[in-house]
């Protein structure tokens, strides 16, 4: 397939209400993100005297999870732009795209510290 | 898949469930019965033993009357699975907080307590039975091939294809680049790449977690175990959206539309899946304070 027409898109009503709620839950994880993260790293923080490598792990996991958090809220508004502007929305929706990328990257990054942090507890624990 | 694949899958997936449950059931009151005996504990032996057969006679009773797709028979399948997964969860907890009462140096009680009545004298019979009996729930509650082979028992037509796992094109073409399409290709194999990385991660914390349960405290490990059970089903739930990504290739507004359907209920159900994560979390910081 050749490359597409550079022509605009613009969402329908219904389109946009499907649209409208994505952006929604969006939002309420991002905030739901954003509170663990403090909790993680209260539970790093106050983990670190007693198990220094779990300690460490949950104050890195705090840092990240905050991170997501921040992303998450960036591409819930990229969402809600879609709906809400009228002759932008495949650039929204491209920048939506991007902020997604960049939060399953971060999340690819953080999965494998705890991975390989994981294994390497189970076969101390073995 | 074809309709004649979905109903073979469909009866094994049925038979799998009531077998996985019955072989389970009775290893389970053997272990039971063995564990109780060491202890010399008369009343326990009994009980364990009655219960025992009235499970594993329910359970072949309600796989003799549902074989035939009867409604009620399914009602009281689902029903009795979940009646035993609402048991085996509340010894869990009796186990959690009888082991976050005891001091480090109690041993506990010499007599029969209510898990030994109920036959589920260790922590870890109780954890199996949970499992089992979750699955005995989804596989019969849930599955659209065991709900088809049931459906096709009880006379009902079944359809040729299941229409949810075709999403028809709409004949709108979503105007992208090729340079925009890649970026959906790429956000596909991250989002496949997260959901193995959590499945593997989550797995290996839950191996950790169970490492650090003692014999008289399982509180340092539950915050471990719940971490690593939330990392499991939201990798597994990764996969759904990773999918509808790579079926807008065909750059289709209606594959454009599945796939903000799929990233909505995937964040619905990674929000629910938070709430655990925060009690973990909120429970973690707890069990440093408290001397479990």
């Amino acid at each position: 397939m050749g490359a597409g027409p550079e022509t605009t898109l613009e969402f329908n009503s219904t389109q946009d209400t499907i649209i409208s709620g994505l952006a929604s839950n969006m939002k309420l994880l991002a905030v739901a993100l954003l509170l663990l993260a403090p909790l993680r790293l209260v539970y790093g923080a106050v983990d670190v005297a007693g198990h220094p490598v779990a300690g460490v792990l949950s104050l890195v996991e705090g840092a990240f999870t905050g991170l997501l958090g921040m992303v998450m809220l960036k591409a819930a508004t990229d969402a809600r732009y879609m709906v809400e502007t009228k002759g932008y929305d495949k650039e929204h929706m491209m920048n939506w795209v991007e902020s997604l990328t960049v939060f399953y990257r971060v999340l690819v990054g953080i999965g494998s510290v705890v991975l390989v942090v994981s294994a390497v507890r189970v076969l101390i624990n073995l | 898949m074809t309709r004649q694949e979905r109903l073979d899958i469909g009866e094994k997936m049925f038979v799998g469930a009531f077998v996985t449950s019955v072989v389970i059931e009775t290893l389970v009151t053997l272990f039971a019965l063995t564990l109780i005996a060491k202890h010399h504990m008369s009343s326990p032996l009994v009980t364990t033993t009655l219960l025992g057969i009235v499970f594993v006679g329910c359970l072949l009773f309600l796989a003799n009357w549902l074989y035939s797709g009867d409604l009620t028979a399914w009602k009281a399948a689902v029903g009795w699975g979940a009646f035993q997964l609402v048991l085996s969860v509340a010894v869990i907890i009796v186990f959690v907080v009888a082991t976050a009462r005891s001091g480090p140096g109690d041993t506990g009680s010499s007599g029969p307590t209510f898990p030994d009545y109920l036959g589920l004298p260790n922590l870890w019979l109780a954890v199996i039975k949970a499992v089992v009996y979750a699955a005995f729930v989804g596989a019969l509650a849930w599955a659209p091939p065991v709900r088809d082979f049931l459906g096709l028992r009880r006379g009902e037509q079944i359809a040729e294809e299941t229409a949810a796992v075709e999403v028809p094109m709409s004949g709108v073409a979503v105007p992208l680049t090729d340079e925009q399409a890649g970026a959906f290709a790429s956000l596909s194999n991250w989002v496949a790449a997260a959901g193995w990385v959590l499945l593997v991660a989550g797995v290996l914390r839950l191996i950790a977690g169970f490492q650090e349960m003692g014999p008289k405290s399982v509180m340092p490990g539950i915050p471990g175990v719940l971490e690593g059970a939330v990392a499991v089903i939201l990798g597994l739930l990764f996969f759904a959206p990773a999918s509808a990504l790579k079926l807008f290739q065909s750059r289709d507004m209606n594959h454009l539309l599945n796939v903000f359907k799929g990233f909505q209920s995937l964040y619905f159900k990674q929000l629910i899946l938070l709430v655990v994560a925060v009690a973990a979390a909120a429970l973690g910081i707890v069990a440093v304070f408290v001397k479990w």
